[in-house]
C-alpha cells in the first residue's frame, strides 16, 4: 500500500460541480484503487460516484447500492474495466462485505472499488494498490467541501 | 409439455430479508381470443429476518445468508404440508423410509424460484435449494425475476389468515374450482402499467401482454422505500422505516413542510428520491426541537406526501400516454395507505382503468407472487433447465 502524498481540497457549489470534480479524478485512475467516501446522508457520496462513472465512460445508470450492497459496472476503457460501487451504510464491519465477495474486486488491476461510508470498513481496502479517501463536508444547503487524500 | 389448465407451482423466495415458500394454483383460461390467468394461493409461509435486523438497523449480508440456510427447508416443508395435508415429507429414520418414499415429491407440477435481482448470497440459497429439489423430484424449474413477482402480486387473493392460509382450501378436488379472486384476475386488460415500489426498487413497467415487460421509468438514485428507511433513521424512528413513517404521518400535517417533488415535471417516467432525503436531513438539522413529537409527525406527513405525489403523478401520466386499461401496484411500499388511497382517488378520474392493489400479506416479499409468475411463464412454455439456472443479482426486467 502506497500512501498518497498529496492532499487536495475542492469547494463545490452544486451537484454539477461535485460531478465534475469526480469526473476529473476518474481520469487519474489506473485500476486497483479503492476509494473510500465519507460524509453525511445527502452530502453527495452517490453524486461523486456517478461522476466517477461518467469519467470512466459508463453509460449505465448508477443507482443506490444501499439495498443490494454492491453493483458492478463495466467501463468503456481498457483499464480500469470495472467500477465496483459499494455501500457500507447497512453493514457493521468489513467481514460482512467479505461475505458478499468484495475481496474478489479490491486490488484487481482492472477494477476500481468505490465504497460509500468507507471508513467503517476501511480494512477491506488493504489489498488495493492505492487508497483514496474522499471526505464530503456540508458547508450549507448547496455547498460542499471535498477533500481528496 | 405440460398441457394442464391448472398448474400447481411451488414458489421459493430468498432475495433479501424474507425466506418464503408458497404453493399457488395457476389456472389458464382462453377468454375469446385473449389469454387470461387466475391464481389461487393454497399456502404461503414467510420467515422474516426483519425482527433480527431491527437490532442492527439493516440487513447484515452474512447473517442473512446463514439465516436463509437455516430457514429454507422448514419453510418449504411447512408450505407443502399446508397445501397438501396428506403429503408427508420423508422421514430421516425408521422402517417407513423406503427409497421410493424418500424421493416421492409432493403433487406439484413445477418449482419457481427468485433468481434476481437481490442480495447475491441470499439469492443463492433459494436457487440452489430449488435446483436440488427439481433434480430429485424431476419437476420443471422456472427462474423468476423478483420484480415480475411483485407485478403479479396485485392479482393474488387475500390469504384467509395473515401469512398462512387455511390448508383445507387446497387439495386436488379444489384445484380447478375457479374461486372469486381467480375470476377477478381473469379480467386483466392490457396494456397495463405496473408501479413497483420497495426498499430496493422504484420502477414503472408497461405490460402489453402476459410476460412482455418494458421498463418505462425507474429511480435515478435512491429507491422510494430506501428514502422512507433513511428518513426514519434521521428522525430516530425504528426499522423498518416505512411503516414507522406512515404511522407518525397520520398525526402530522402534510403541508407543514414543502419538500421538493424530485423530477415530478421531468417529462419522463424516472424518479429521484435522493434530494427529498437530503431536504429532510437539512430540515431536521435546522429544527430547534428535532425530537418534538409534533415536528416528527409533520416531517413524516410532509415527506410521505411528497413521495406519494411523485409516484401517483408519474403513474397517471404513464396511464395516459400508453392508454393503459389496468394499473397494478406492488412492492413493500404498496402497503402504504396514503399511496393506495391517493392512487385510487387519482384513478377515479379514469373510470375505464382498473386498479389492482396487492393484499397487504403480499405487498412485501413473499413466495406466492413468485409461484404465480413462475406458473404464468410455464403456461407460456418457458422454463429453466436445472443445469443452467444461475443467480443474477442485477437482473433487470424489461430493459
Amino acid at each position: 500500500m502506497r500512501k498518497s502524498d498529496k492532499r487536495e481540497e475542492w469547494a463545490s457549489r452544486s451537484e454539477g460541480e461535485t460531478t465534475r470534480i469526480a469526473t476529473r479524478m476518474a481520469r487519474t485512475l489506473r485500476g486497483g484503487e479503492a476509494i473510500l467516501l465519507d460524509g453525511e446522508l445527502g452530502a453527495g457520496k452517490s453524486v461523486f460516484v456517478r461522476g466517477l462513472a461518467q469519467g470512466l465512460g459508463i453509460r449505465a445508470r448508477v443507482t443506490s447500492p444501499t439495498f443490494v450492497l454492491m453493483r458492478v459496472y463495466e467501463t468503456t476503457r481498457t483499464c480500469p474495466r470495472f467500477l465496483v460501487h459499494v455501500d457500507a451504510y447497512r453493514v457493521r464491519n468489513a467481514e460482512e462485505l467479505v461475505a458478499i465477495g468484495l475481496m474478489e474486486w479490491t486490488g484487481r488491476p482492472d477494477s476500481v472499488v468505490a465504497i460509500e461510508w468507507g471508513e467503517r470498513v476501511a480494512e477491506i481496502a488493504h489489498a488495493a494498490t492505492r487508497i483514496i479517501r474522499v471526505r464530503l463536508t456540508n458547508v450549507d444547503a448547496a455547498q460542499r467541501m471535498i477533500t481528496l487524500d | 409439455m405440460l398441457r394442464k389448465r391448472v398448474l400447481q407451482v411451488l414458489g421459493i423466495e430468498s432475495s433479501c430479508d424474507e425466506t418464503a415458500a408458497a404453493v399457488v394454483a395457476v389456472q389458464r383460461a382462453d377468454v375469446g381470443r385473449s389469454l387470461q390467468f387466475g391464481f389461487s394461493v393454497s399456502a404461503s409461509v414467510i420467515a422474516s429476518q426483519v425482527a433480527m435486523h431491527a437490532k442492527t438497523g439493516g440487513v447484515v449480508p452474512e447473517v442473512a445468508a446463514r439465516e436463509h440456510v437455516l430457514q429454507i427447508i422448514p419453510v418449504i416443508e411447512r408450505a407443502l404440508r399446508d397445501a397438501y395435508p396428506s403429503w408427508r415429507p420423508p422421514k430421516h429414520h425408521g422402517k417407513r423410509t423406503k427409497s421410493a418414499r424418500m424421493f416421492a415429491g409432493p403433487p406439484i407440477d413445477a418449482i419457481a424460484v427468485t433468481a434476481g435481482p437481490g442480495l447475491i448470497t441470499a439469492l443463492g440459497v433459494g436457487v440452489e435449494t430449488a435446483r436440488a429439489l427439481t433434480y430429485v423430484w424431476r419437476k420443471p424449474l422456472i427462474a423468476v425475476n423478483h420484480i415480475e413477482g411483485h407485478v403479479l402480486s396485485a392479482l393474488l387473493e387475500q390469504a384467509a389468515s395473515g401469512k398462512r392460509q387455511a390448508s383445507s382450501h387446497a387439495g386436488p378436488e379444489n384445484r380447478s374450482a375457479s374461486s372469486e379472486p381467480a375470476a377477478r384476475s381473469l379480467s386483466l386488460v392490457f396494456p397495463a402499467v405496473a408501479l413497483i415500489v420497495s426498499g430496493g426498487h422504484t420502477e414503472l413497467l408497461l405490460l402489453r401482454r402476459w410476460g412482455a415487460y418494458r421498463c418505462v421509468g425507474a429511480t435515478r438514485d435512491d429507491a422510494a422505500g430506501e428514502a422512507f428507511d433513511k428518513v426514519a433513521k434521521l428522525l430516530g424512528l425504528e426499522y423498518p422505516g416505512g411503516p414507522a413513517v406512515a404511522r407518525r404521518a397520520v398525526e402530522g400535517d402534510v403541508q407543514a413542510i414543502d419538500f421538493p417533488r424530485g423530477m415530478i415535471a421531468s417529462g419522463d417516467f424516472d424518479f429521484s428520491f435522493s434530494g427529498m432525503k437530503t431536504a429532510v436531513r437539512m430540515c431536521v438539522e435546522r429544527a430547534t426541537h428535532p425530537a418534538d413529537p409534533k415536528f416528527v409527525s409533520d416531517v413524516c406527513a410532509s415527506f410521505q406526501q411528497a413521495a406519494v405525489d411523485v409516484l401517483v403523478a408519474k403513474t397517471i401520466t404513464a396511464v395516459t400516454k400508453y392508454r393503459a386499461r389496468t394499473v397494478l401496484l406492488g412492492g413493500g411500499v404498496a402497503a402504504n395507505r396514503a399511496l393506495r388511497e391517493q392512487l385510487a382517488t387519482a384513478l377515479a378520474l379514469h373510470p375505464d382503468v382498473a386498479l389492482h392493489l396487492p393484499p397487504l400479506a403480499y405487498s412485501g416479499d413473499n413466495a406466492a407472487m413468485i409461484a404465480a409468475a413462475g406458473g404464468v411463464r410455464l403456461h407460456l412454455g418457458k422454463r429453466t433447465p436445472w443445469q443452467e439456472i444461475a443467480v443474477d443479482p442485477n437482473w433487470e426486467l424489461g430493459r
